[in-house]
């Protein structure tokens, strides 16, 4: 696997060290109290002294996180398949998604946490699975629709079935377009997450801790649940990123060399 | 002249047609306002092992003929029979090896993963079809290109794979449209002598539809000249050349088939 070796590896790192040294250069400089913004370092201690909690907030989070992305996948492509495969399913279907997708979803949270009960994880579920469910319907559905014409007449020259239409052009098809919704919904789902946690609930959770120490000026223990969701985030990132070059394999290679 | 019988089979029974086609009609979006009607009362008839080029002018409705007779879509009006079944039933038999006028590869599979994609749906064997592919891409000067990705191929290189597909399971009707058109001169000679060879060597019968006469009589045992829309066929040339070798290309009688074609077409597109 060529890109997980060395090269593209390198840029990124130099890059994301010198932001960092800038960052605490500057900050050092400007603002030595640490009113605005702490240093780097400070974080990093903080997050030394703070680990286990951290640790088992990311694991609470990380739950909701991996559970609600794994629904809100799942949903949307078991919904783009039955849309492509009914045709009458796709035009009342898509407009109602589109429709939808449009209310700001994140904003509802405090309206699951009534309906579904404050410190129950299904209300943060909800909520993540209903964000992720969105961009991966409307791309898969996409990719699963938009096939080539003369594809889809070659196969019915040969007298495939709708179902094996479906198998050989229209699921390969899609790949591209479902794994780019995945390597989006990925971030997303982190964000999603943490956010619902600002509404209240369970204690130990990082969006929780980042409240309650922003609240009492513990900015430094604050950016640490957030470098910790961060880590969640690119871990998230990478893994869908594996997942495609292993399913799409060499064809993806060749379309992005030629 | 405008007769739909079949050069030297008077009087051929239904039966021994691989396709007849009568009065056919097909209406894209009827109803409505912006209904194209691009055939009308369309006649023609084909015998077995019969090679047919059909030409005319562009946008008159060839390529929608072609895929009324593979059964892709359905006539507005008419008849039309393959080997005494409806173009459907046709279909589901697998009787037809279809080359469009864009490749329609499956970009995500290789050159040699196309070629066996017919093969695997009738349920060949692995080793069989890869055979078979292997030997298929060979033939259409491929030989090397097995792995390669659709994306990894020129235009010309990808309609030959979509040749090679089409003719690796020998279909018993091959309908070709404008096969050839992206390929260089020299690679389509070299693909219309490999085209004739097959056609000799197999019970196969071909429609192809081109834009070039010296083409059509080229490969054809008979010419129909489609008329501007809503297409019918104008007019049948039947051609006889002595072999159908490079070397006929500057007889008197290939020329001689070329300008009547050129004539008959242009009459047609006066009209
Ligand atoms: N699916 C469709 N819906 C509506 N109109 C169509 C459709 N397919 C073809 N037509 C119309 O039918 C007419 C004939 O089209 P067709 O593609 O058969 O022409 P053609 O003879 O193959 O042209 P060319 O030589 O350029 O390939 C055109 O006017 C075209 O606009
Ligand atoms: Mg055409």
């Amino acid at each position: 696997m060529k890109f997980l070796r060395g090269g593209a590896w390198l840029p990124p790192t130099v890059f994301g060290a010198a932001a960092l040294g800038l960052w605490e250069l500057l900050l050092w400089a400007t603002d030595p109290e640490g009113f605005v913004l702490p240093r780097p370092s400070e974080i990093a201690v903080a997050l030394g002294e703070n680990i286990s909690e951290v640790q088992m907030a990311s694991r609470v989070t990380g739950f909701i996180i991996l559970s609600g992305l794994a629904g809100g996948v799942v949903l949307g492509v078991v919904a783009a398949l039955i849309v492509t495969r009914f045709r009458t399913a796709n035009e009342t279907l898509t407009p109602l998604a589109v429709a939808i997708n449009a209310i700001p979803i994140i904003a509802l949270a405090p309206l699951f946490n009534n309906w579904l009960g404050i410190t129950s994880p299904r209300s943060n579920q909800a909520v993540v699975v209903l964000l992720v469910f969105f961009p991966v319907f409307i791309n898969t559905a996409r990719g699963l629709t938009e096939v080539g014409d003369e594809q889809v007449e070659l196969m019915q020259s040969y007298a495939a079935s709708d179902w094996r239409i479906m198998r050989t052009v229209r699921i390969p098809n899609a790949l591209p377009f479902f794994f780019t919704a995945l390597r989006l919904v990925a971030s997303l789902a982190v964000i999603a997450a943490i956010v619902v946690e600002y509404f209240g609930g369970r204690q130990d959770t990082l969006g929780n801790i980042i409240t309650q120490n922003a609240q009492f000026t513990r900015y430094d223990v604050a950016w640490a649940a957030v470098v910790a969701g961060s880590i969640v985030g690119i871990a998230l990132y990478f893994a869908a990123l594996i997942l495609e070059r292993l399913v799409t394999g060499r064809y993806v290679r060749a379309t992005a060399a030629g | 002249m405008s007769t739909p019988e079949p050069q030297g089979a008077p009087g051929a029974a239904a039966e021994e047609l691989v396709l007849q086609i009568a009065g056919l009609e097909k209406t894209f979006n009827p109803d409505r306002p912006n209904a194209v009607t691009a055939i009308s009362g369309l006649d023609l008839a084909v015998r077995p092992r019969e090679f047919v080029s059909i030409i005319g002018p562009s946008g008159c409705g060839k390529s929608t003929l072609l895929r009324l007779v593979g059964g892709l879509i359905e006539p507005t009006a008419g008849e039309l029979s393959v080997n005494g079944r409806s173009a459907q039933e046709a279909r589901l038999a697998r009787d037809y090896g279809m080359v469009f006028q864009a490749a329609g590869l499956l970009d995500w599979r290789s050159a040699i993963r196309n070629v066996e994609l017919p093969l695997e749906l009738m349920g060949w064997s692995k080793s069989r079809r890869r055979a078979r592919a292997v030997e298929m891409l060979k033939l259409v000067d491929l030989g090397g290109f097995d792995s390669h990705y659709p994306s990894e191929l020129s235009g010309g290189m990808q309609q030959r794979v979509a040749i090679a597909r089409a003719l690796s399971f020998e279909p018993a009707l091959l309908l070709m449209d404008e096969p050839f058109g992206a390929l260089d001169e020299m690679t389509r000679e070299h693909m219309q002598a490999e085209l004739l060879k097959i056609w000799r060597e197999t019970a196969t019968t071909v429609i192809f539809i081109t834009h070039s006469i010296p083409e059509a009589v080229f490969l054809s045992t008979r010419v129909a000249v489609m008329s501007a829309r809503p297409a019918r066929i104008a007019a049948e040339i039947p051609i006889e050349l002595p072999e159908r070798t490079p070397l006929v290309r500057d007889t008197e009688e290939f020329f001689r088939s070329v300008s009547r074609v050129r004539r008959t077409l242009r009459s047609v597109e006066a009209t």
